[in-house]
């Protein structure tokens, strides 16, 4: 587990290969297709990062906006005092201070009042940052101008995703990342096995939310104008969720497999159908939870397993006859 | 004797009215084997949970080698050197026999991983007769195969103090054999034990020594032979009538 082996470097070598190909993509296209690119790699990184955390504690956090907000704001509030990459690792130790704060407060507690106060956390920080924007600067948004073309952002952003990709494949192969699947499986045994269980979520935690706020403050210059209704939108914690979900949160890259066939659908019924867009995606919510429970991957990988012993018992009747 | 790897003093755990564990003193000294018996509901699995953190007691204390362990959480007990098994067996589902037991070494003082934690936990898995069975996944192991496991998962953190809740229960007479007979060879290397069990041949066995709970009162404590004919320990099992 500690040196590299051989299959683990043809999936070091098959990543990098893929994201230098993707880099390409600005140069191919400036329309559209670069706009629905960057909304793949914004959610790839969005979905990635949220089941770092969810998937192996089976805790569903909807503090995603929260997150993503205050990467936002970093990057508003300071874009004009502070070079941008200042900005993005404030955006990282604000999400993960808040991380840790959350974290401490609710992650001994079971997973249905996780669930409420990471929704309620979201609009929580929303309303306060609308009140005080109002009381104290008397206006509704902040503006946000950069010289940012969206090729940069989606350059950004796709660095982002893959270094989201290589964190959690750090993790899973650390002592970290174990100890998450054995409180995945068991917290009682994961305590008696020695493992302070809710540091392990703080932290895991912490990470997951720290990525979510750097793509907030990356993805800032792309909406110009930042109010907190659009920073702190609750549909963006569902939809990261939802995305997951949808893809399997059992390997890393699970998400992804959910992430590309759900943003090109919305893209898709965002521009033919644009007034029924939360009721798309609430009945796709649903779908996804009734006939994919484990999402596409816990599908492939179920397939392939039914595929592996139909071939070992047409290899093994032969045999049974000659008995 | 030698000195007391452990020493449970006038310890408590009440559930509001109901005292599960009434004012219980105990040692155990280092490198002993002694049983934790009693009739159903007279507190040995609370008293189990109270040594290994998952109830704080009420009151009294419990110390580990001169140092105090009551009150700490599971984990830090964990880090302590406690190891324990449980009642209803508990096997990480998701994992293989031997990522299981990588589990019990990987997070104790002394922690082992990688190369040397498969060599450890392959060696362990051997040791319980699991060898060459590695990589079956836990879930779909047999009863016997999983108390296996969550044995060579509790060894795998070279514990000071080993806890066995009723690990012999449950496995039919020639498993039992078999399991007896681990037990001893584990004992037999030094380690300290204590065990919660209902199969009293296997107390008679392996047990140098018992502790009798009844109603969360200790009862009696010595040698196993005379603390098994100790007329309150018979009336204790079998009511009044018999004694």
């Amino acid at each position: 587990m500690i040196g590299i082996r051989r299959h683990e470097m043809w999936t070091l070598f098959g990543g990098a290969a893929a994201l230098v190909v993707l880099s390409l993509l600005p140069l191919l296209t400036d329309g559209f297709y670069l706009s629905l690119g960057v909304n793949l790699v914004l959610y790839a990184a969005l979905s990635t990062a949220w089941s770092l955390f969810s998937g192996p504690t089976r805790f569903i956090s909807l503090a995603g906006a929260a997150f993503f907000g205050i990467g936002t704001y970093s990057v508003a509030l300071w874009l004009n005092n502070l070079p941008f990459a200042a900005l993005i690792v404030i955006a990282a130790v604000c999400s993960a201070a808040l991380a840790a704060l959350v974290g401490a407060a609710t992650l001994r507690l079971s997973g249905v009042y996780f669930v409420i106060f990471t929704l309620g956390l979201s609009e929580l920080i929303r309303q306060i940052v609308s009140w005080s924007q109002s009381r104290f600067a008397h206006k509704m948004g902040l503006y946000v101008f950069t010289d940012f073309t969206e090729a940069h952002l989606y350059w950004m952003l796709l660095a982002l995703s893959g270094v989201v990709f290589g964190v959690g494949w750090l993790i899973n192969r650390s002592r970290l990342g174990f100890a998450l699947r054995i409180i995945g499986d068991d917290e009682t045994v994961a305590r008696h096995v020695g493992i302070a269980t809710a540091r392990a979520k703080i932290l895991l935690f912490m990470i997951s939310g720290a990525f979510t706020g750097v793509a907030g403050a990356v993805v800032a210059p792309r909406y110009a104008y930042i109010e907190p209704q659009a920073a702190f939108n609750p549909m963006l914690s569902f939809t990261v969720v939802i995305m997951a979900l949808l893809g399997g949160t059992r390997r890393l890259w699970g998400p992804l497999m959910g992430v590309i066939p759900f943003t090109i659908v919305t893209e898709f019924i965002t521009a033919r159908f644009p007034n029924q867009n939360s009721v798309v995606v609430g009945i796709a919510f649903l779908a996804i939870v009734y006939l994919l429970p484990d999402g596409v991957t816990g599908r492939i990988e179920a397939l392939r397993e039914r595929i592996r012993i139909s071939v070992r018992t047409r290899v093994d009747a032969p045999g049974e006859r000659a008995a | 004797m030698s000195a007391a790897i452990l020493s449970v003093v006038r310890t408590r755990k009440a559930f509001g009215g109901l005292v599960a564990v009434n004012d219980i003193s105990f040692d155990v000294a280092e490198g002993e084997l002694i049983g934790l018996i009693g009739p159903n509901g007279s507190g040995k699995t609370t008293m189990l949970n109270l040594i290994s953190g998952t109830l704080r007691p009420t009151s009294g204390e419990i110390r580990l080698a001169g140092s105090q362990i009551s009150g700490l959480a599971p984990e830090r007990i964990a880090k302590e050197g406690i190891a324990r098994t449980f009642q209803l067996v508990r096997v990480l589902s998701s994992m293989t026999a031997i990522e299981n037991v990588i589990a019990g070494a990987a997070f104790v003082r002394d922690p082992a991983w990688g190369a040397p934690a498969h060599t450890l936990a392959s060696a362990l898995l051997d040791r319980v007769g699991l060898a060459g069975r590695e990589n079956v996944p836990a879930s779909t192991m047999t009863y016997m195969d999983q108390k296996r496991v969550e044995l060579a998962r509790a060894l795998a953190a070279n514990p000071r103090l080993l806890l066995l809740d009723e690990w012999l229960a449950g496995l039919n007479p020639s498993e039992l054999l078999i399991g007896i007979d681990l037990i001893r060879e584990i004992s037999r290397e030094g380690r300290t034990i204590i065990m919660v069990e209902h199969v009293m041949d296997a107390i008679r066995k392996l047990c140098s020594r018992c502790v009798v709970m009844s109603s969360g009162i200790k009862i009696a404590d010595g040698a196993t032979l005379s603390v098994l004919a100790d007329p309150e320990v018979i009336r204790a099992y079998l009511g009044d009538d018999d004694a």
